[in-house]
């Protein structure tokens, strides 16, 4: 980068942060509109809030709640007489 | 990673190496592990002193009623989820030393199209956001009742029938399903009515010059360098403030694009660009700020961790992801045929194993240059973003049930963040094995990065048919992994002692997440915005040459999507249904 002078050493700074304005405000609302999986998952995510750039499971609240209730129901797993109920419909999925 | 990466040269694998006590207060490996134990002995001092009031009891009367009410349905009751929400609201950060600490350590907050929102909330617009979510929140608090009236209905029927009749247990189960969805619903706009004024400025000002003073002092006994680092060191934390207030903004949360992936894009644009100033080279300190991490890293390394979900979980994370890691970086040597097997292993850990976190332990494990660090993470960044969209619609266009695709999508998509939108946006159900699954696999780094220096020690480095002496190990051997694994263990066995409530309060709820993964977090943050800062574009280009690592990417996460599916359903749908019904 040396070998440039200053004014093109700027100029290239600021075309660069205008890619990403565009990218942040833009091309990514876009994106995000273009499909309607994108589009659905990207309002869920903003609606609960979730960090989906946290990379380690102690960055997420919601996982230490997933560890703790699945360790109870491994503790407490329910053994009381009748069948097992298997959840909710065939997929597995809540009842809507 | 850059200065101290070992050639593959004879020169450096004969060289015999040597070791000083000196080396104890010399050597950013050590310092990073001295650095690290103080934090968490200051955490634990903090937090195992501020123990929350009635603890004990809760827990007791919690599982009282948990045992009963297993011992009484064949499914989980409304009064067996509301014991287990009672015993996870008992947190050690939640007492008041922990939110200060919390409000001090903060980073920029969620902001959509004013950024300055992320930095100041002034107290009329927190109470604006406040009013304008109320609506919601009563409507959300209003179904939520409902459900669980419709819920506790559907059970009384089940239990007059004494529990035995399928179908009534099936509408009950069905019922409570949707009243723990509602709840959760409920619960995540009530936080929307919780907005409180606050102003991050004092705390950012406190962590400049906390952070520059800790690291100059370790600087100090390195090489005596602490006054030039701390001329340069504003520039790498001021890269590190944009990086979480990009990650915070609302379109780049819908992408999973994180604070390492901005800190590294921000400080490839500066450098690139106008060029990284000579005065703040010495503040670019990646390996001493990553070890440093990684060493409170360990503490978050718990290996009773692997059984939350019981043997299923255990297959699926451990036995799946170690096979397809040594494949991909087998196949990645032999028919790849990869010119540099650090990056061959980075690129492995980090599709394999859990993203980003592996691919920071493993390269500073194998001694990878740090291009090699950014190019893996830059791969797994775009695979994160595409399987976090894509694999929830699979799921649901194909009828897989959602626990099966929760495990699927736990142990393939790298970001724990990813992982737990995907997962939410099936189920509760889905999301809970979705993000336990990942979780067992986050605690494999331990062993990974373990393995990585040992196998690195005794193989790689060394001259073909050329033994390796015990010593010889020891002196090559990256001595960060040693208070990684010592933090993991002692940080293990204080959470099994307290069991399982106990150790969730005190410790994952407090030391770790209330204390040193604040800490963590910005070193990680400010090692990714050093490595930005440090990197030219020329080198990566000359990584990606032949387009290999993205083939090498391509090929393990489709060997690890297709091992893990039939793994997953072999596990919780062949062999152990039992489980998968009651989760």
């Amino acid at each position: 980068m040396q070998h440039r002078s200053l004014p093109q050493r700027l100029a290239a700074f600021l075309a660069a942060c205008a890619m990403i304005w565009v990218l942040t405000y833009v091309a990514g609302p876009m994106l995000v509109n273009a499909s309607d999986d994108f589009r659905t998952l990207g309002d869920f995510i903003v609606a609960e809030n979730i960090d989906t750039g946290m990379f380690y499971y102690t960055d997420l609240e919601i996982v230490g709640h997933a560890d703790h209730n699945s360790r109870s129901t491994m503790e407490y797993m329910p053994h009381g007489p009748g069948p097992t109920p298997a959840v909710g419909s065939a997929t597995g999925a809540p009842a809507e | 990673m850059a200065e101290n990466t070992v050639q593959q040269t004879n020169e450096v694998v004969v060289d015999k190496g040597k070791s000083s006590w000196s080396d104890l207060w010399k050597l950013e490996d050590y310092w990073a592990i001295w650095l690290g134990f103080v934090i968490l002995v200051i955490g634990a001092l903090i937090f195992f002193n501020n123990k929350p009031a009635g603890m004990d009891e809760t827990f007791t009367k919690a599982n009282a009623v948990m045992a009963a009410e297993a011992n009484r349905a064949p499914f989980k009751t409304v009064a067996w989820y509301e014991a287990q929400t009672a015993k996870e609201k008992v947190k050690a950060k939640d007492q008041s030393i922990g939110k200060t600490i919390a409000g001090l350590m903060a980073h920029p907050k969620s902001w959509t199209a004013n950024p300055l929102n992320a930095f100041i909330q002034t107290k009329a617009q927190a109470d604006a956001k406040n009013a304008k979510a109320m609506p919601a929140y009563e409507a959300a608090k209003a179904a939520a009742a409902q459900a669980k009236t419709d819920a506790l209905a559907a059970q009384a029927v089940a239990e007059q029938a004494g529990f035995l009749d399928a179908k009534l247990n099936a509408d009950a189960s069905s019922a409570i399903e949707s009243w723990l969805k509602l709840r959760s619903k409920e619960s995540s706009v009530k936080k929307k009515v919780h907005h409180k004024p606050y102003n991050l400025f004092p705390g950012l000002a406190l962590l400049l010059v906390g952070f520059g003073a800790i690291f100059a002092f370790g600087m100090h006994f390195i090489d005596g360098s602490s006054k030039k680092f701390i001329k340069g060191f504003g520039l790498v934390f001021a890269v590190a403030v944009l990086a979480y207030l990009m990650a915070s903004q609302a379109t780049m949360k819908k992408y999973g694009v994180g604070d390492a992936a901005w800190a590294i894009a921000i400080g490839l644009l500066i450098s690139n660009t106008i060029g990284t100033p000579n005065w703040a080279k010495k503040a670019l300190q990646v390996e001493f700020f990553i070890k440093t991490g990684l060493v409170l890293l360990g503490a978050e390394v718990l290996f009773n961790k692997i059984v939350a979900i019981g043997i299923p979980g255990i297959f699926v994370a451990w036995v799946v992801t170690p096979v397809v890691l040594i494949t991909t970086f087998i196949f990645g040597q032999k028919v790849i045929k990869m010119p540099s097997k650090t990056l061959n292993m980075v690129i492995s850990a980090d599709m394999s194993v859990c993203g980003t976190s592996a691919a920071i332990a493993t390269a500073a494990a194998c001694k990878a240059k740090k291009e090699e660090l950014t190019l893996s993470i830059g791969l797994s960044l775009v695979f994160t973003s595409i399987m976090m969209v894509l694999m929830p619609a699979v799921i649901k266009a194909t009828g897989m049930p959602y626990i099966l695709g929760g495990a699927w999508m736990g142990g393939t998509i790298d970001a724990t963040g990813a992982v737990a939108a995907a997962g939410a946006f099936l189920s509760e159900k889905a999301l809970y094995v979705a993000a336990t699954i990942k979780m067992i696999q986050n605690v494999m780094i331990g062993v990974t990065a373990f393995g990585v220096a040992i196998y690195w020690c005794t193989k790689v480095e060394c001259v073909e048919g050329q033994s390796v002496s015990a010593m010889e190990i020891w002196y090559r051997f990256p001595k960060f992994v040693l208070g990684f694994l010592t933090a993991s263990v002692i940080f293990s066995v204080a959470y099994s002692m307290l069991g399982s409530d106990a150790g969730f309060t005190m410790i994952d709820q407090g030391v770790l997440r209330g204390f040193s993964r604040l800490f963590r977090g910005w070193f990680f943050c400010l090692s990714f915005a050093a490595i930005g800062l440090a990197t030219n574009f020329r080198e990566l280009k000359h990584y990606f040459k032949g387009g290999k690592p993205l083939i090498l990417y391509v090929c393990g996460q489709s060997f690890n999507l297709a091992l893990t599916l039939l793994m997953a359903y072999l596990m919780f749908y062949v062999v152990f249904p039992d489980i998968t019904a009651k989760i």
